[in-house]
């Protein structure tokens, strides 16, 4: 049942996406109503399936494959809040695809959990895996948010302005989107690292257990303490703030999925 | 009988000839009324822009009426058909149909998509409707041409972008800024364009104009105008830091403003971006500026650029709806089909017969003991009665149909019998 949502999901996510970029090509009201629909009928399918895990098994996501999912989810959750405020469903072209490609990868990755950690059935554990996830979903916004901002200025500036120039949105509310998700994002990871650091010392005696994830968490963190910093205090705005929004973005990818091939430690995934 | 559209329009007509051959607004009644003489055409409209004379009309018979309206524009306008006759096209059947169609959602316009021509038209309709030139038809293809122009403006984004300089630079200001309410402009010089430029921002509600200008007195009259403030042109540096718009368009041989200034200027800001508008000949500022981090420069050709662009959007806008007005076409040629007195007489048989059959059915069925030959009387009987029912109508309809007015006959009668055009 939870597998079957799932898939149905993704599938809605997907046709959601075809919807989502064909209306980037042409103009169509009624096909980008219609990707609205679709990703918000696969979110709710999402959160059936989310929630049968949650209810058959109680624990947080135990490999990566369940931790895609959380966070695809998470995005689409985050995307959707963004539609409402900002009145602007093309942002969906950009996020739909990515919400797709990780829950896609998640359904293609094996789904045994190999070893769950000890505590990871307390609410320390919950408290650091959400907060994190919102945070990183915060930050996919941000990336696509940045991703759009340099594409429409780069129509901008090369005065052959084609049609991505008449479907994106202003660079005004595209800057202003990425400022909002760093701004939410930021605090959030800060919040989710503080509890994953009181969760280690609780349960191996020391804040830091030094495995590649948390190493590359805390770099991540740094660059976006940087940037956030930079964009407050020093006036950083426009490309080269999207720039560092995407660089920052992949950072999190890394740390989501690379760095624990590296060095292997207490996070399972 | 047919459908016919004559006329001329800037794809075939230089200005020249369209000025002679216009027909002013308080003289169309009069030009409708001289087209009434003529017996073939049953019901007519006259449609004169600037751009296009066409005449709309129900026909008889083609050929005759064409000779009949090129003379009649000719005398009307004092000319020798000759001299706008290879000018013409003659449109009949559902060539005709989809030219008006077009014409009312604007795809055969100058520019494609404005919005000017569906007003014409339907003023020039309500004329016609008022002195009695329509009818059945024309009343029925006007109302569907109204439909689909709205579907296309609707259904399509082929009115939606800016095809002139200054509205293109309005488009490119929100594209920039989101909302342009309370943003601050600065004109630098104080002609002609300027003044035309800050009366679309203003309209767009922009929060304050600031006008720089050598000539002091001048700039004070421009910033009255707008409510707003004249500075020095020495002093204009200065405001730069908190401008999001600058218009310049000083009559300075040389640049005013170098790329390090602009630098300068963006870094004061806190990198917010600018949108510079130069569109002095020769140019103000120095066009590498663009090349500065969210400094956004176009002069006159970038803007030309950006409408040229434009119009390009608007042709492939208008490619989706010519699909659209292939179905209308469709659509209303079916209807007219159904006004032909064949099919309708043979629609009108089969229902009538249907109910016979049904009828004759049901009885029978209650009526079980009676012998083949009486089911066969009876049958007999409801045909006859039947055939002779329809006798009268049926032969009047025809003989109705071969005159003029006959497809309102049939109009009637299909409303009547609630035959449906099928």
């Amino acid at each position: 049942m939870q597998l079957t949502l799932s898939y149905l999901a993704l599938l809605l996510y997907l046709a959601a996406s075809l919807g989502y970029l064909g209306s980037l090509r042409v103009s169509h009201g009624k096909l980008l109503r219609a990707a609205g629909v679709l990703a918000r009928t696969g979110f709710a399918l999402h959160t059936g399936a989310l929630a049968i895990r949650l209810y058959q098994e109680g624990h947080p996501p135990g490999n990566l494959a369940e931790w895609l999912s959380y966070y695809a989810w998470a995005i689409v959750a985050v995307y959707i809040l963004t539609e409402v405020r900002y009145e602007s469903k093309v942002i969906g072209s950009f996020v739909i695809p990515l919400a797709v490609l990780l829950l896609g990868t998640s359904a293609a990755l094996p789904k045994a959990i190999e070893s769950l950690s000890p505590p990871l059935k307390n609410i320390g554990v919950w408290t650091h895996v959400i907060l994190t996830l919102l945070g990183n979903a915060a930050f996919a916004l941000a990336c696509c948010g940045a991703l759009m901002y340099l594409l429409q200025e780069r129509q901008l500036k090369s005065k052959h302005p084609g049609v991505l120039y008449h479907r994106l949105p202003s660079l005004n509310l595209l800057d202003d989107l990425c400022h909002l998700a760093l701004s939410l994002g930021f605090p959030l990871l800060t919040l989710g690292l503080l509890s994953g650091a009181l969760l280690a010392y609780s349960t191996w005696g020391s804040f830091l257990t030094w495995d590649g994830k948390q190493i590359w968490s805390i770099v991540t963190w740094i660059f976006y303490a940087a940037l956030l910093h930079g964009r407050l205090a020093g006036g950083w705005r426009g490309r080269k703030a999207a720039i560092l929004s995407i660089i920052g973005f992949c950072g999190v990818v890394f740390a989501s999925l690379g760095a624990n091939l590296l060095i292997r430690g207490t996070h399972a995934f | 009988m047919d459908i016919i559209v004559l006329g001329l329009s800037h794809k075939t007509a230089p200005l020249e000839l369209r000025e002679k051959l216009h027909i002013p607004e308080s003289d169309l009644p009069d030009a409708l009324e001289g087209l009434g003489a003529c017996g073939q055409i049953l019901e007519r409209m006259m449609l004169s822009t600037c751009n296009r004379v066409e005449t709309y009309a129900v026909v008889d018979e083609v050929e005759g009426t064409r000779r009949f309206l090129v003379e009649y524009l000719a005398e009307r306008n004092k000319l020798s058909p000759e001299d706008f006759e290879s000018s013409l096209y003659l449109l009949t059947a559902d060539h005709a149909v989809r030219h008006i169609f077009r014409v009312a959602s604007s795809l055969d316009a100058m520019v494609v998509g404005e919005s000017q021509i569906l007003g014409q038209v339907k003023a020039a309709y309500g004329t016609a409707l008022e002195r009695d030139a329509t009818g059945l038809i024309l009343n029925n293809l006007m109302e569907r041409a109204f439909r689909v122009a709205k579907r296309v403006r609707t259904e399509t984004e082929i009115a939606t972008s800016a095809v002139s300089v200054s509205s293109a630079a309005i488009e490119l200001a929100k594209k920039i800024f989101g909302d342009l309410k309370g943003r601050a402009v600065m004109l630098i010089g104080a002609g002609k364009m300027s003044e035309l430029s800050a009366k679309h921002l203003l309209a767009e509600g922009v929060g304050s104009v600031i006008v720089a200008n050598r000539n002091i007195t001048r700039a004070v009259e421009l910033a009255e105008r707008f409510s707003g403030r004249a500075v020095h042109y020495d002093a204009a540096r200065a405001e730069m830091v908190r401008t999001d718009i600058i218009i310049s368009s000083t009559g300075a041989p040389h640049q005013i403003l170098s790329k390090t200034d602009l630098q300068e200027i963006i870094l004061q800001r806190r990198n917010r971006p600018i949108f510079v508008i130069d569109i002095a000949v020769p140019r103000d500022i120095d066009p590498a500026a663009n090349e500065i981090d969210n400094v956004y420069l176009y002069d006159l050709d970038d803007l030309q650029g950006v409408v040229q662009a434009n119009l390009r959007e608007r042709q492939r806008e208008a490619d989706r709806a010519e699909v659209l007005i292939d179905r209308e076409v469709a659509q209303f040629t079916h209807w007219l089909e159904s006004l032909k007195v064949i099919p309708t007489i043979i629609a009108m048989r089969r229902k009538v017969e249907s109910i016979r059959e049904e009828e004759l059915e049901r009885v029978l069925a209650k009526l079980q003991d009676l012998s083949p030959e009486e089911r066969q009387a009876i049958s007999l009987l409801t045909s006859s009665i039947v055939n002779k029912i329809l006798h009268d109508p049926m032969t009047e309809l025809k003989r109705q149909s071969a005159l003029r007015d006959g497809h309102l006959y049939v109009s009637v009668l299909r409303r009547l019998f609630a035959i449906r055009d099928d």
